[in-house]
């Protein structure tokens, strides 16, 4: 800084300041009978300018802690007034909100009330630009109170002499005034200091105790917390790509792709329970697994190759979590049971002596066009899920649920001419009944069959599950932001910063002491440490004598 | 016996036990040994007002503990086990407030405290419940009972702060400030007797074992009254069912129906309380003042509060809060948000409990830099830590009686 004050010490200081930042002494004149203002130490803030620049008085109204508050206060009371009605956001869950707008809905609810409620922008209060704007007026005053007092006291807390002058130490709320003083004192005083935790600093005439210096990074560490989660806010709501929040059903028995993501899931089963004798639900369960597309992601004819990432019980607390994405257990529906798979044996037509070939997974979703079975190959032909002859005598599928599903399919293979073989398979009974598959089968000449082993083989889906997909990629951030900021709370309250000046001119001493918080602590242990040192003093005596006068005169009024 | 009912009774003695402490504390400072300054009176019986309130702690905390045993999951679940807890911290955290600072009023001022939110929770429903998915994770314990704990210190804070205005406030001037002072504690002791009010009122009311029920055609939607209704719900919606008394002491009930802007099922049962309490605690405060309390509910407490340091009750109170404030904060804000991206998905979803909840935080954030940054010391600081508890009170449960939302508490 090129503009400096000297002062008598031979201490440059910047303009502006209002105590010597190594000696104490005022540089500015102070009223009588007023203790010193100790917050900043006196130290040159730039909101303290005299003339101030437009930008001086910007950064002025930002860094008032009194603005700040009113900030607080502002925005408390307008969080609260959004607590009154439902939020818009949440009237989705409201049977019959989709037939009315929602400023019908806030008018026919809580009439006239309701209607000024939508009116002024309530009914979204928490994304409203008001309460946005006062977040960030909020942040920039953190920023700006911030700069203004950490660099400046960080100055002046690394430049403090030992020697302070008398004016200084006669203005400090605690201070103790004696004459014809032993200079062996000292010794004693020292120790008892030292046994209390206090750094000693001891220079010609004059002693300096101090402790618990980094207690006045507190507040401002806490200040970064808090503006680090505002940040993390602010990125939250403007990068589209950091959130997601999607929700997609999962019908049991099925791999889904998750859209948006590389993942595909299957719901393998999903569990309802209730607690016994009531209707309360106890459990909701996804067995999930989660997979990866690594080859034909894109390609609509080939089914995609997957790999198996994990698997893991989603439940409602519970939620899968992988690389960032979460899968939330969130909603259910029950469905009447639906064949979803069936897992086939190739068998040869011949009964008597029956071979079998292998099996394989039949989807009657959206089965496979091709399947190699042993020595094999199966070619799908026709599918039809509800599978019926329509007037003209044609296959035809009534609806697209596997009501009633018929495969036609192509073999090849050893002992099949090579053109292949074609033959029918109805996975139902009833259906292989009414078509009479068998004689079909026989009558193309098929050579095989597929037939199933039991019930086991059957998968049936009874029930949908709804996931919420989901990432948060700035939650580190936020959460990092509150522990820091609770860190910093916790420096600053639980630690104080207490500073102890001694100053001997001849067999005279005068001490002063400041604390940052809680004198009546910092009164006791100084009134200790003097009483072992071999003073005799009575507590009361360390209060400076401009406060006995103040409290007098208060009692008095 | 059933440990559900030992857990019971185990609350029932606790209350009768903080009373008995209470009387404890409040007989050490004005009983007859106290004015003739008679030998070890105060020691004796901070002694007996302190082992009470331990005694009383203890069978809270076997409430606790044998409540949790018969449920099989921690019971701060639903409103009354939720209050209950929090009553146990207070419980807890005037008990170590107590051993730092020796002082009976502390005690006299807390215990009550504790016994009235004892009865408050026990007004609402206490059936052990079993937990909905949402409610069964590790972090909402961990949530509810950092935030109890964190509010603990604000009740403490409450109380010395109510402490401080009553020591502080000068009833015998005339002055306009002392005036306001006087009317606004007023109106808090006041607000304080009218939950007594309700408390007594709904156990006299549920001993008779009478109810009243309104119900709908097909009686698919009921209001349970267990207040006689003085005012019942609109009969276009529900009325009087068959099986209830149609009158109370030859009173006609219900005397009126409710205005025709309170809709819901509950919001005419609503109305009815208040109108009982706000009735009765009006003839209780009209009659100590005619009696006891001629100058006031503040005098009287005033009185007992003479022998106090003002600067330490300050400063008691500041240290509550500051204790209290990063406790609160952790549990109610950090983690509440793990614990509602885990059960939901969101860390923050706007809720009302939530948002009280960081209105709880913001106001006690003013408080702190009103406090150490422009030096509200003294009576305005106290006020404020009056207010702050108001609004936790408010979040506790006027959020749940008046605003509803995902915090789904049973039976409110
Ligand atoms: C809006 C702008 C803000 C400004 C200008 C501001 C300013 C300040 C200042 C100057 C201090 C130091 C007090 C002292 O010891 O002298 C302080 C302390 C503190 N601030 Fe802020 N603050 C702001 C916002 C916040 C917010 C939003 C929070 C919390 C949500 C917060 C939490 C705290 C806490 C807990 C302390 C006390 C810590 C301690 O003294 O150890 N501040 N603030």
């Amino acid at each position: 800084m090129i503009d400096s004050v000297k002062c008598e010490c031979g201490h440059a200081n910047p303009t502006e300041t209002v105590l010597c930042e190594s000696c104490g002494k005022p540089l500015i004149e102070l009223p009588e009978h007023e203790l010193l203002e100790m917050r900043y130490d006196g130290i040159a803030r730039r909101s303290q300018r005299t003339n101030p620049s437009v930008t001086d008085r910007i950064w002025r109204f930002f860094s008032s802690v009194k603005v700040a508050v009113n900030l607080i206060i502002f925005t408390l009371l307008l969080s609260s007034v959004g607590t009154i009605f439902p939020q818009e956001s949440t009237l989705i869950t409201i049977d019959g909100f989709k037939e009315i707008s929602p400023e019908e809905y806030y008018s026919s609810t809580y009439g006239a009330a309701g209607e000024l409620y939508y009116a002024f922008g309530f009914s979204h209060t928490y994304s409203s630009w008001w309460l946005t704007l006062l977040l960030i007026l909020i942040g920039t005053s953190l920023v700006i109170c911030s700069l203004d007092r950490i660099l400046p006291l960080y100055r002046a807390l690394s430049k403090q002499q030992a020697k302070k002058h008398p004016f200084f130490l006669r203005r400090q709320r605690l201070s103790l005034n004696r004459s014809s003083f032993e200079e062996s004192w000292n010794v004693q005083f020292l120790l008892a200091a030292k046994k209390h935790g206090y750094k000693t600093h001891e220079v010609e005439d004059a002693i300096f105790l101090e402790k618990n210096r980094f207690s006045r990074w507190g507040p401002y560490i806490n200040h970064i917390g808090l503006i680090v989660f505002l940040i993390a806010l602010v990125f939250r709501s403007m990068v589209p790509d950091w959130t997601m929040d999607q929700y997609n059903a999962f019908t049991e028995g099925e791999i889904r792709q998750v859209p948006n993501t590389p993942f595909y899931l299957e719901n393998k089963k999903f569990t309802l329970e209730y607690y016994p004798n009531e209707s309360i639900p106890k459990l909701f369960q996804t067995d999930a697994v989660l997979y990866k597309c690594t080859s034909n992601c894109d390609n609509p004819n080939v089914d995609p190759t997957l790999k198996e990432l994990m698997t893991k019980p989603i439940r409602v607390n519970e939620p899968l979590e992988y690389d960032g994405y979460s899968f939330y257990q969130y909603q259910f529906s029950i469905i009447p049971p639906q064949l979803n798979s069936i897992h086939v044996t190739l068998r040869s037509l011949n009964l008597k002596n029956q071979q079998t070939y292998g099996q394989f997974t039949l989807s009657l979703k959206n089965p496979k066009p091709e399947y190699t079975v042993g020595e094999y190959h199966l070619t799908l032909i026709d599918y039809k899920p509800d599978f019926s002859i329509s007037a003209d005598k044609k296959p035809t599928s009534k609806t697209q649920n596997a009501n009633a599903p018929g495969f036609v399919f192509q073999v090849n293979g050893p002992n099949i001419p090579a053109e292949g073989k074609k033959f029918m398979y109805f996975p139902l009974p009833k259906d292989k009944a009414f078509y009479r598959e068998a004689d079909l089968n026989a009558k193309v000449g098929s050579p095989v069959e597929l037939g199933v082993n039991g019930m086991q083989d059957l998968n049936f889906a009874t029930a949908i599950s709804y996931l919420n997909v989901r990432t948060d990629r700035v939650l580190p951030w936020i959460f990092a932001g509150i522990i820091l900021f609770l860190v910093g709370v916790s420096i600053g309250l639980y630690w104080q910063h207490r500073r102890v000046w001694v100053r001997f001119d001849g067999s005279n001493m005068i001490l002063g002491a400041h604390t940052n918080k809680n004198w009546l602590g910092f009164r006791r242990e100084l009134y200790t440490i003097l009483i072992k040192s071999g003073l005799t003093l009575d507590e009361r005596d360390l209060v400076n004598s401009i406060e006995q006068e103040k409290e007098i005169s208060n009692d008095e009024s | 016996m059933n440990l559900e009912v030992f857990s019971s009774n185990s609350l029932l003695i606790s209350f009768f036990l903080y009373l008995i402490s209470f009387f404890g504390f409040v007989w050490s400072i004005v009983g007859k040994g106290s004015l003739t300054k008679a030998a070890n009176h105060t020691e004796r019986w901070n002694r007996i007002g302190f082992g009470f309130g331990l005694a009383a702690w203890l069978a809270h905390v076997t409430f606790f503990l044998t409540r949790w045993a018969a449920a099989g999951h921690i019971p701060t679940s639903n409103m009354f086990e939720f209050m209950t807890f929090l009553a146990m911290m207070i419980g807890f955290t005037m008990l170590a407030f107590y051993l730092y600072s020796r002082n009976a009023i502390l005690g006299a001022f807390s215990t009550p405290l504790a016994a009235i939110i004892i009865a408050f929770a026990s007004v609402f429903p206490r059936d052990v419940e079993p937990l909905i998915p949402a409610l069964q994770s590790y972090w909402l314990k961990i949530h509810v009972t950092t935030a109890a704990f964190g509010e603990s210190f604000f009740a403490i804070g409450f109380a010395a702060g109510l402490m401080y205005l009553l020591r502080t406030t000068d009833y015998s001037a005339k002055d306009a400030r002392s005036a306001r002072a006087k009317r606004w504690l007023e109106v808090v002791l006041s607000v304080v007797m009218s939950i007594i009010v309700f408390c007594v009122l709904v156990f006299s009311f549920k001993a008779t074992g009478v109810t009243y029920i309104f119900q709908n055609a097909d009686a698919s939607k009921e209001a349970v009254y267990v207040l006689p209704p003085l005012v019942g719900p609109n009969p276009s919606e529900l009325t009087l069912s068959e099986a209830s008394p149609n009158s109370w002491n030859g009173v006609h009930v219900p005397l009126v129906q409710a205005p025709s802007f309170m809709k819901g099922k509950d919001a005419a049962r609503k109305f009815n309380t208040v109108i009982w309490t706000t009735v009765i605690t009006a003839l209780v405060y009209g009659l100590l003042r005619l009696t006891v309390a001629r100058r006031g509910l503040g005098a009287v407490l005033s009185r007992m509060t003479t022998g106090l340091d003002p600067e330490d009750l300050d400063e008691l109170s500041y240290r509550t809060i500051a204790i209290g404030y990063p406790i609160f904060a952790l549990g109610g804000l950090l983690f509440a948000m793990i614990w509602a991206k885990e059960a939901w998905g969101r860390f923050w979803d706007n809720d009302p409990k939530e948002v009280w909840a960081a209105i709880v935080f913001l106001f006690y954030t003013a408080y702190l830099h009103l406090r150490l940054s422009r030096g509200w010391l003294g009576a305005k600081s106290a006020w404020l830590t009056v207010i702050g508890f108001l609004i936790v009170m408010f979040t506790l449960v006027g959020v749940n009686l008046v605003i509803s939302g995902l915090h789904s508490y049973a039976g409110v």
